[in-house]
């Protein structure tokens, strides 16, 4: 059987890519999964992802350890890095924090989209900006390099499998069985890593394991359509 | 040999191996620039490596990728080796990447650059780079570079020298060794020389000297090698022979020895020597040398001028003989010997010069010539006594008496000039135990006396004797012919007054015997008998001059019998008695005991009282006569001698020559014979005696009659 994989340029384009259903099996962020079935409907849930046995990660924001901000109220008039525009835990739901906190982007005297959570890490280790929003996993890994979190978010559920609404049903359910029993499998453990780094199993998900995201997302665009 | 020629080609040898090695050294320090210049490219590359990772990494900060940058870093570095460490720095010392590994380095460069954008610092990128492996490369690159060029040094300089050892070396040794031995040869064959020989190159330096050389010039061979050959002439000649040196360059011409160029030698000491020198001119590849041999003629030329000398002054003895035999007088003759004397060529100073002669005085000397002295001189040395003056000196030591100016000898004339320096000759002229006279000569100062020259002068001198001596007996001889004119004169005389008294003799016996017979007759105090006693007195008169012309004239016969000469004096002492009391005169007599004599006692009573008489008329206002006998020895022969000495008037020397001479008296005319003397000299002689006589004007005079003691008795009568 031929499997023709698919890597698209960016959110938005996987978002419609997978949304109109033009791949069976697709991998999307919690984010992705809001958005795509805000925008085109249910689609199947195959499995989540199980980082370091929890399939659950959240954000944190972070700042030097030398730096004096300890609360969100602190980065009124300081530099900020967010991730990507599109990504969860670098940028939508930070934002939403702030937000709650009382805390606008032009409360920030600036802020920039960095590619990535790595880049946020870096650019507030560098000094470029004094605090910035990565996930769980990038604090951890660049802590020791000088690193202090101040706040974190709400748990989110993690990267999702999910299939093309109009798959059979047999099939959807043949293919989850697969994922789901993946850790079993021998070479379960470099299928995995080379998914995603520490993921330790696929487990089962519901569509309402998303929706305190689903939550901050539709909190976060009103407030873009407020502005 | 071989050992010796190699150390001769020590500096040979050494300039090969410094070529050697400088030639290794070029290649080497070829090998280590390239060495050195890769390194720098290496250096270089590592530094664009690091341009170019600051390039992406401020690309990348700019679009604040940060991990993009770490990614890049850490990955380069990975998949780098020679990186041993990288990191990047923030401005705030945060290590945004850091990779390092750990491994030990022998050869390492750091590079630091910081990145920077729109004037602020992005990051600072430190990098080391390990060199190691680049520097093993290039030392595995190098080094069998570095031993081939060594090797390929010693095979080509082993090669090159097998080369010029064959080629240069062997032949060149072989022609030293030739060369070296042709150079002993000359050596040799230099030393065996007998004269000096120098060696010398057209430069005039000294290359080689003989021993001779050594000996005649006073300096060892080290001391004059490499010396210009002026040093070995005297100063005054060194320019001069320059000159010549320079032109016989040109034209080098062989010169023998003994052309006798006048020229002088220089030794250590400074002494100058006069010098025979031959050239002989050497053509060699390496130039022009010459043979110069050297020989000290300073004998040979005081031989020449001996000879020259010798011949002068004979040729002045022979002129002086010539002129000898002409019929001249002996002082113009001594005039002309001294003119010729004065001729010799270096001798006199001027031409000054005096020839003295003895005369009677035996000790004094008399100007007889002279040329050039001045008048003063003239006049004050005149006369010199003998031991005065060098002259005087010369005289009585009869030794040659030379007188330096500055000699303590030299007795000051003030008329000489003493502007004039001048040393004197003073040489006697002698015969026998006899000094005839002095030669003076004036010579120039310094003249230095030689033994030759007086030699030559002491033989002048024995000419000028043998002139005056010739001179001299010549006068005796025309004297002596004079003489024997006059006795033969005399002799005629004699006989003719022998004949004539005898004529006389027998009247005037007549008369005196009929005149004493007439005187019986006349008594006293008459006129006749007064005449008769006048003419008696001057009969006998008459008779007793002819019996003294008689016995002058030898016709009177002796009667020699053996005598006691005292008692005979004795005796006619008595008979003047009378007289001498008459006329106030001392008698003092002292006899000594005598042998007896054989004489006539008649005649020599006779010779007594001649003797008695002249004194008494010598004395006529009184005096002392004395008489003296005594034995005495002459010329080996014993005499009997009687000295009469009287205190009376004395006779000059003029007298005294004619006091022995007949017929010249002292007397007034009438009242002596003129015949006392000259008879009783006779008698004496007859006897085989004699009489000397000397008187002083004033003082007296004192007569000496020798009777020889061994007379034979006359029994013939």
């Amino acid at each position: 059987m031929k499997i023709v994989c698919n890597i698209s340029k960016d959110y938005r384009e996987h978002i419609e890519l997978v949304g109109k259903d033009k791949v069976h099996i697709a991998y999307v962020g919690p984010a992705s999964y809001v958005e795509i079935t805000r925008k085109y409907g249910e689609k199947p849930i195959l499995a989540r992802l199980e980082i370091n046995g929890t399939p659950m990660f959240q954000g944190v924001f972070i700042t030097r350890k030398d730096s004096s901000i300890t609360t969100l109220r602190d980065l009124k008039g300081k530099t900020f890095a967010f991730g990507d525009p599109e990504s969860t835990m670098s940028h939508v739901v930070p934002l939403y924090m702030m937000n709650k906190a009382g805390i606008s982007k032009e409360d920030l005297a600036n802020h920039e989209f960095l590619k990535s959570h790595q880049n946020v890490a870096l650019g507030v280790l560098m000094g470029d900006f004094d605090a910035g929003a990565v996930k769980e996993e990038i604090f951890h890994q660049y802590r020791d390099r000088g690193l202090r979190d101040v706040a974190w978010t709400p748990k989110i559920s993690e990267h999702l499998f999910i299939a093309q609404s109009s798959l059979p049903e047999e099939t959807v359910n043949k293919l989850r069985t697969a994922l789901l029993n993946l850790k079993n499998e021998s070479n379960a453990q470099s299928i995995m890593s080379s998914i995603k780094e520490n993921m330790t199993a696929l487990v089962s998900a519901r569509d309402e394991d998303y929706d305190n995201l689903r939550l901050i997302l539709t909190s976060v665009e009103k407030l873009a359509s407020e502005e | 040999m071989k050992k010796v020629l190699q150390s001769r080609y020590k500096r040979f040898v050494f300039a090969f191996v410094s070529i050697l090695f400088i030639f290794l050294f070029m290649v080497i320090s070829i090998i280590v620039s390239q060495h050195r210049e890769m390194r720098e490219e290496i250096e270089s590359d590592a530094r664009h490596e690091l341009d170019l990772i600051g390039s992406f990494a401020r690309e990348a900060l700019i679009m604040k990728d940060y991990a993009a940058v770490e990614q890049f870093l850490v990955q380069w570095a990975e998949e780098h080796d020679e990186i041993l460490e990288i990191k990047a720095t923030a401005p705030n010392n945060f290590v945004l990447a850091h990779y390092k590994r750990f491994r030990p380095a022998i050869s390492s460069i750091d590079l630091y650059k910081d990145i920077t954008f729109e004037n602020r610092k992005l990051i600072t990128l430190e990098m080391t780079k390990d060199l190691t492996p680049a520097q093993r490369n290039m030392l595995k690159l190098s080094l069998p570079l570095i031993l081939g060029s060594i090797f390929l040094t010693v095979v080509i300089g082993l090669l090159l020298w097998y080369a010029v050892r064959k080629l240069a070396l062997i032949p060149m040794e072989q022609e030293i060794l030739m060369r070296e031995q042709a150079e002993r040869k000359f050596r040799l064959l230099l030393e065996s020389a007998p004269d000096a020989m120098i060696f010398v190159d057209k430069e005039g330096k000294i290359l080689m000297i003989n021993a001779q050389t050594e000996l005649l010039f006073g300096y060892n061979r080290r001391e004059l090698e490499g010396k210009e050959i002026e040093t070995l002439i005297p100063e005054r000649l060194r320019e001069k022979h320059k000159k010549f040196r320079e032109k016989y360059i040109f034209k080098p011409e062989a010169r023998p020895l003994g052309l006798d160029m006048e020229l002088f030698g220089l030794t250590k000491k400074g002494s100058e020597f006069p010098a025979d020198i031959s050239l002989s001119p050497i053509e060699t590849d390496e130039g022009l040398f010459t043979l110069a041999a050297v020989r000290d003629v300073t004998e040979r030329k005081l031989t020449e001028m001996k000879i020259r000398r010798s011949y002068q002054f004979q040729e002045a003895i022979s002129s002086i003989l010539s002129n000898s035999l002409k019929p001249i007088p002996l002082e113009k003759q001594l005039q002309n010997v001294l003119d010729t004397i004065l001729s010799i060529p270096g001798l006199s100073l001027e031409s000054m010069g005096c020839i003295y002669l003895v005369e009677e005085d035996d000790q004094l000397l008399t100007m007889k010539a002279q040329r050039g002295l001045p008048e003063e001189i003239k006049t004050q040395c005149a006369r010199v006594h003998f031991s005065h003056c060098l002259c005087g000196q010369a005289a009585s030591s009869r030794e040659i008496i030379f007188s330096d100016c500055t000699d303590s000898l030299h007795t000051d004339h003030p008329a000489y000039g003493n502007e004039k320096p001048h040393s004197h000759y003073c040489v006697p002229v002698t015969a026998g135990d006899k000094t005839l006279g002095v030669i003076n000569l004036v010579v120039s100062k310094g003249h230095k006396r030689s033994i030759d020259e007086e030699e030559m002068l002491k033989s002048v001198a024995n000419t000028i004797a043998g002139i005056i001596e010739h001179s001299r007996t010549d006068m005796d001889r025309q004297k002596l012919q004079e003489r024997l004119a006059h006795a033969e004169k005399l002799s005629a005389l004699g006989r003719f007054t022998a004949n004539v008294a005898h004529d006389i003799r027998t009247p005037l016996t007549l008369i005196g015997g009929f005149a004493r017979r007439l005187n019986r007759d006349f008594a006293e105090g008459t006129k006749h008998k007064e005449y008769l006693n006048i003419i008696i007195n001057e009969v006998n008169r008459l008779e007793n001059i002819l019996k003294n012309v008689l016995t002058y004239s030898g016709h009177a016969s002796l009667n020699r019998q053996l005598n006691d000469l005292n008692n005979i004096i004795q005796h006619s002492l008595e008979a003047f008695q009378e007289k001498f009391d008459s006329q106030a005169i001392q008698i003092q007599k002292r006899l000594n005991e005598i042998p007896p004599v054989i004489l006539d006692k008649d005649q020599f009573i006779e010779v007594i009282s001649n003797l008695f008489s002249n004194a008494m008329d010598s004395m006529p206002s009184g005096g002392t006569l004395s008489v003296l006998t005594e034995k005495n020895t002459v010329q080996d022969k014993e005499y009997a001698v009687v000295n009469v000495s009287d205190t009376g008037e004395g006779m000059s020397d003029d007298q005294l020559k004619m006091i022995f001479e007949p017929f010249y008296s002292t007397k007034i005319i009438g009242h002596g014979t003129g015949l006392g003397l000259p008879i009783s000299r006779k008698i004496i002689e007859d006897h085989g005696g004699f009489i000397s006589v000397d008187s002083k004007i004033g003082k007296g005079s004192t007569f000496r009659l020798y009777i020889p003691v061994n007379g034979k008795p006359d029994n013939s009568r």
